[in-house]
């Protein structure tokens, strides 16, 4: 021990500063970077050595360079990621199919419905008259093509969701596979030089970005590699299996509608269809709520107005029994003496898409007349104006119009729901990023603080040497 | 809490983002108008709204049916004055007459006018308001009175030499001089010559004895005046002319007949005859004034459910104008205060991202 301690002490400041100031610049230059999280080299003191007859530290080293990381903050992320991620999908679907059911800016089936029936009135004015009667058809078309309008809306509305499985399950799979790539990457680097903090970084912010694609459950384990499993029930599917991943697979069956199986990682023999019982609603993700709006919420507005429909043309059985549009017409008269034709037909279980104006009526075929003989009689157009007002038990002691209303009420507070569940979820996830760049974020002022303070150790450091080195040309001096 | 730039410019931008968007709601609300321009802005006060728009709609459809049936009334009415003015006219002719008039040319110009006066009852009874017949009840596109004249013989249901069969048909109302009140037509024979079987033997016989059809019906049509509300608007013409036994709501003389008969009591100098004629010629106008009452009544009642439905409608609108029209003063103030919040996030967005510690070292 001597004056080269001297000069080990100061090499190995020299080295340990600027791997400190490497540290600082990487943080500098990541500042901008998604998901990356700060890191600070942890110095400490060299072992001792004993030095005439005491010990005396030998420099500094670095301890190891550690990233500034919350497991909690990152599963909060994570589950906030799933379920803002799940309500942001379902307010964009039902903001698409709002303007639709949207009476108070345009006259959509509401009033197209109450047309109809105004039509039914000029005419129990004016029972003979033919424009009356014309007005009548034109009216019930109008009728007809709204119900075909508002059908089709919803079903394009869940084909473009059934559309969008195939990219998103793509993502998911090149997600998967990425996070068991880079699992294989950490265990090999921190096995040879002790951190990968950059690959477990980006292996964190591929897992947020999964969780919000589905809802995923995962575990970090000791040897630095993160598994990624699903359940469904009992069975437990592997996403990502330490270098292993799994997958999603889609039905191969389009028109109908795609299934999404998930396949587990290590053996692919186990396989869990992603269904209700694999998940609750907030906990899918995107592509839960992607199957919920077409397979539920899509559907079940497809139904009530297919239920309109259905109870406009063909009444309810009852008991009582309550005429529809059709039995009121088969009971009047036309022009001709005739009974009334049925006015609409539809086929049951599709009835708004499929209904339509019976190409068999024509003007004089409107059955006005409550009599064969007297074709001024308008007592049928009057029971047909007064079925405008009659409330049906199927729906929900409601009458059409009523009935109507209530569905684009149902879709108002739909959709302002949803919105407001988004921006709460925004808020709330704001908050979360606030918390985690408060602990993981790059602050450029610290970063260049550092910067200074280990320019300046770098500088005492070199000091050292150069005094050292002095003393050793004086003791070399003495000896010549 | 530790702050870090990216904390502070993220901030900014998401209160950035929030004024925007509130800019964004208050821009659409001054260009469109309304407060509420979906049901997601607020879905009870679009319910209530549209609610209201489908009840001012219907109080438009009642004020249509109503301000239609006006049309008819009017013209009901003025075929109504009209057939009171001729009976008025009848009575005048016949007022002079005694039946112990010798002078020809006397009862010549009663007969004329008496003719006269019964084709133009009867075009009265035919007036039609756009192809559609006023008085023939519920076949209204039925021409109602037909005149007609025929051979009848006392005791015999058959009338031969009629006119013309054209429009006659089994079922239907037949009156005049010496035919049974209630009788109808059993057979039409086309002829030639065209004769009829009646379902009741003539009491007299005749020859070219005037004939009195009716091709319409009793049927009451009703417009819809409000929500299971209805009114009756038109006045069955065998109603007002040529009422059956037990009569009509208005009275029991049939008019039609009533004036042939007086024309044959005319022609045959008959004293007693002429003496009821005029008799039935007064009920005749009582007839017609109670129908005539009857209209002013309905009249009445649409008025009052006309202004009943227009006052329904100003109201809903004005609660609807208050619900859905915009304070454009307010939104203005919003508007304004908004911009000013966007301004000073704006500046000190730009004030704190040039603070920096790279500018003192």
């Amino acid at each position: 021990m001597g004056l080269s301690a001297a000069f080990e002490i100061g090499k190995a400041g020299l080295k340990i500063f600027q791997v400190a100031s490497e540290v600082a610049s990487e943080n500098i230059a990541n500042v901008n970077t998604p998901g990356y999280s700060r890191q600070r080299v942890i110095l400490e003191s060299a072992p001792p050595s004993t030095h005439n007859g005491f010990p005396l530290g030998s420099g500094v080293k670095v301890s190891t360079v550690e990233r500034y990381y919350d497991s909690l903050l990152q599963k909060q992320l994570v589950n906030a990621g799933t379920i803002g991620s799940y309500d942001s999908t379902k307010s964009q679907v039902l903001q698409q199919i709002q303007p639709v059911f949207n009476e108070v800016a345009q006259e959509g089936l509401g009033a197209s419905i109450a047309g109809f029936f105004n039509a039914w009135q000029d005419l129990s004015v004016n029972p003979t008259g033919q424009p009356e009667r014309q007005a009548v058809l034109s009216r019930a078309q109008i009728m007809v093509d709204q119900f075909h309008y508002v059908d089709k809306t919803l079903s394009n509305a869940a084909t473009a969701q059934n559309d969008a499985l195939p990219s998103l399950t793509n993502d998911i799979n090149s997600t998967l596979k990425q996070i068991a790539l880079l699992n294989g990457q950490i265990d090999t680097t921190e096995q040879v030089s002790g951190n990968a903090n950059e690959m477990r970084d980006q292996r964190d912010y591929l897992i947020r970005d999964l969780a919000a694609r589905m809802g995923v459950q995962y575990t970090e384990n000791a040897n630095g590699t993160t598994d990624v499993y699903v359940t469904r029930g009992a069975t437990t599917i592997n996403l990502v299996k330490g270098t292993q991943y799994g997958s999603l697979t889609l039905s191969t069956q389009p028109p109908t509608n795609y299934t999404v199986t998930a396949v587990d990682a290590v053996n692919p023999a186990t396989t869990a269809v992603v269904d209700g019982t694999m998940y609750t609603a907030p906990n899918g993700g995107q592509l839960w709520a992607t199957l919920q709006m077409r397979d539920t919420f899509i559907p079940a507005y497809q139904a009530y107005i297919n239920n309109l429909a259905n109870v406009m043309v063909n009444g309810e059985a009852g008991p009582p029994v309550k005429p529809g549009i059709n039995a009121i017409h088969n009971a009047g008269f036309d022009l001709n003496g005739a009974a009334g034709l049925d006015l609409f037909t539809v086929t049951a279980g599709s009835e708004a898409s499929t209904i339509a104006l019976n190409p068999l009526v024509t003007q004089s075929g409107i059955a006005a007349s409550g009599s064969a003989t007297a074709s001024g009689d308008n007592a049928n157009a009057l029971s047909m104006v007064q079925l405008q007002g009659q409330t049906f038990t199927a729906l929900s002691s409601s009458s059409f119009g009523n009935y109507y209303n209530t569905l684009v009420a149902q879709v108002g507070v739909d959709v302002q729901s949803a919105q407001n569940v988004e921006k709460q979820d925004a808020a709330f996830m704001k908050q979360l990023t606030t918390l985690r760049d408060s602990s993981s974020g790059v602050s450029l002022d610290e970063e260049l603080a550092n910067l200074i303070q280990y320019q300046r150790s770098y500088q005492a450091s070199a000091k050292l040497i150069t005094t050292a080195t002095e003393m050793m040309d004086t003791l070399i001096g003495m000896l010549r | 809490m530790r702050i870090t730039p990216n904390i502070t410019m993220q901030n900014s931008l998401y209160n950035i983002q929030s004024t925007r968007a509130r800019m964004d709601s208050i821009q659409e609300k001054i260009a469109s108008g309304q407060n509420y321009n979906r049901p997601s802005d607020d879905p009870v006060s679009v319910s209530l709204l549209v609610n209201m728009n489908d009840r001012m709609t219907a109080a438009d459809q009642y004020t249509s049916n109503i301000s239609k049936s006006d049309t008819w009334l009017k013209m009901s009415n003025t075929a109504l004055t009209g057939m009171n003015s001729f009976i008025e006219m009848a009575k005048k002719a016949v007022s002079s007459l005694s039946g112990g008039e010798t002078d020809p040319n006397v009862i010549n110009n009663a007969l004329m006018s008496l003719k006269s006066i019964k084709q133009n009852i009867v075009d009265m009874g035919n007036t039609q308001l756009n192809g559609v017949y006023l008085f023939s009840g519920t076949k209204s596109l039925t021409k109602p009175f037909l005149i007609n004249s025929g051979d009848t013989t006392s005791g015999s249901p058959t009338i031969s030499n009629l006119d013309s069969v054209t429009g006659l048909s089994a079922g239907m109302a037949i009156s005049g001089a010496g035919i049974p009140a209630g009788t109808t037509i059993s057979a039409v024979n086309a002829g030639p010559p065209a004769s009829l079987t009646l379902s009741a033997n003539a009491t007299a016989t005749a020859t070219g004895a005037a004939l009195n059809t009716y091709a319409g019906d009793s049927g009451v049509t009703s417009i819809e005046i409000n929500q299971g509300v209805t009114q009756a608007i038109n006045f069955p013409g065998d109603q007002l002319l040529t009422p059956t036994p037990p009569g009509s709501p208005y009275g029991s003389v049939d008019i039609l007949a009533t004036m042939d008969q007086l024309i044959a009591d005319v022609a045959a100098s008959n004293t007693a005859g002429i003496q009821a004629g005029k008799q039935s010629l007064y009920q005749a106008g009582v007839q017609l004034n109670a129908a005539q009452s009857d209209l002013q009544s309905r009249t009445v009642r649409l008025d009052a459910a006309n202004t009943m439905n227009k006052t329904i409608i100003s109201t809903l609108q004005t609660v609807y104008g208050n619900i859905q029209n915009v304070d454009y003063a307010q939104l203005g103030i919003e508007m304004n205060q908004q911009q000013t919040a966007l301004n000073a996030t704006y500046s000190s967005t730009a004030k704190i991202s040039q603070i920096s510690l790279l500018d003192y070292l």
